[in-house]
């Protein structure tokens, strides 16, 4: 049941990042705990990561 | 701020965010609105979609959310929830105002009307060539549409981050491909600086 929650209408979203070279970030904190529910906060933090800012609203 | 088709289930949701932002457990994310401090990150906002139409009928773009209107576009358009882009690139080919308003702005608040019997063209898989088909009129002037709502309520996106003097980091999904709406936000919402993630894409 958890997993159709998760993944029914978007297999193939979160890729497994374990042992990519990930270091410390809550995204992917959140990866190697296995964690796959934080969809926006993902895309947040991409967003963010790449920009110019330090600061950002 | 993001403006996504679909997120998280809020059940499934671990990440801090308001109380007050309250929502069924098989609510999902629709919008979101963070604050960046260096490393840290803070929730400001989330916007939650409800499930509209039942347990057989809960695909998340059936659900009342701005990029899932999208992606109900698209279904109908394409038969692909995920060809926003190409309902996008559709918008100019429509006419002006032969489609009621599919998205509207209500003291700050996003309604998204229900799907009504208005539209009953839907595009059939294997019914045929669909650049022939009877329904292109209605699916071009359907496409206008949601992109003419879409851009006029972009212009207004400041509304919970309180601009000016802030800064803005968008990153809608493949919805920050929209350059028009992006264009409004830039021009209109009062922001000091705006930035939009290139390449977006769901994978975020």
């Amino acid at each position: 049941m958890e997993e159709r929650l998760v993944y029914q209408d978007m297999p193939g979203s979160f890729p497994n990042m374990n042992g990519r070279g990930c270091q410390t970030s809550a995204v992917s904190d959140g990866f190697r705990q296995g964690r796959v529910d934080i969809h926006h906060l993902a895309h947040a933090y991409s967003a963010f990561a790449v920009s110019p800012l330090k600061m950002a609203l | 701020m993001i403006v996504d088709g679909v997120g998280s289930y809020r059940s499934d949701a671990v990440e801090p965010y308001p109380s007050t932002d309250a929502a069924t457990p098989l609510a999902r994310e629709s919008e979101s609105y963070y604050k960046f401090s260096g490393a840290t990150i803070e929730c400001l906002k989330k916007v939650w979609m409800e499930p509209d139409r039942g347990f057989l009928s809960d695909e998340f773009y059936n659900m009342p959310g701005l990029g899932a209107l999208y992606s109900r576009a698209s279904t109908y358009i394409f038969g692909d929830w995920n060809k926003c882009g190409e309902l996008m690139g559709l918008a100019p080919y429509g006419r002006r105002e032969q489609v009621k308003h599919l998205l509207e702005l209500n003291d700050g608040i996003l309604h998204v009307p229900h799907w009504t019997t208005d539209f009953k063209q839907p595009y059939v898989m294997d019914s045929g060539s669909w650049e022939a088909s009877p329904s292109m009129r209605h699916w071009e002037d359907l496409a206008w549409r949601v992109q003419d709502d879409t851009k006029c309520i972009a212009g207004r996106a400041g509304g919970c981050a309180k601009p000016p003097a802030q800064k803005i980091c968008a990153s809608p999904a493949a919805s920050a491909l929209n350059c028009v709406a992006n264009g409004r936000v830039a021009r209109e919402s009062g922001f000091e600086n705006v930035w939009i993630q290139p390449a977006a894409v769901t994978t975020a």
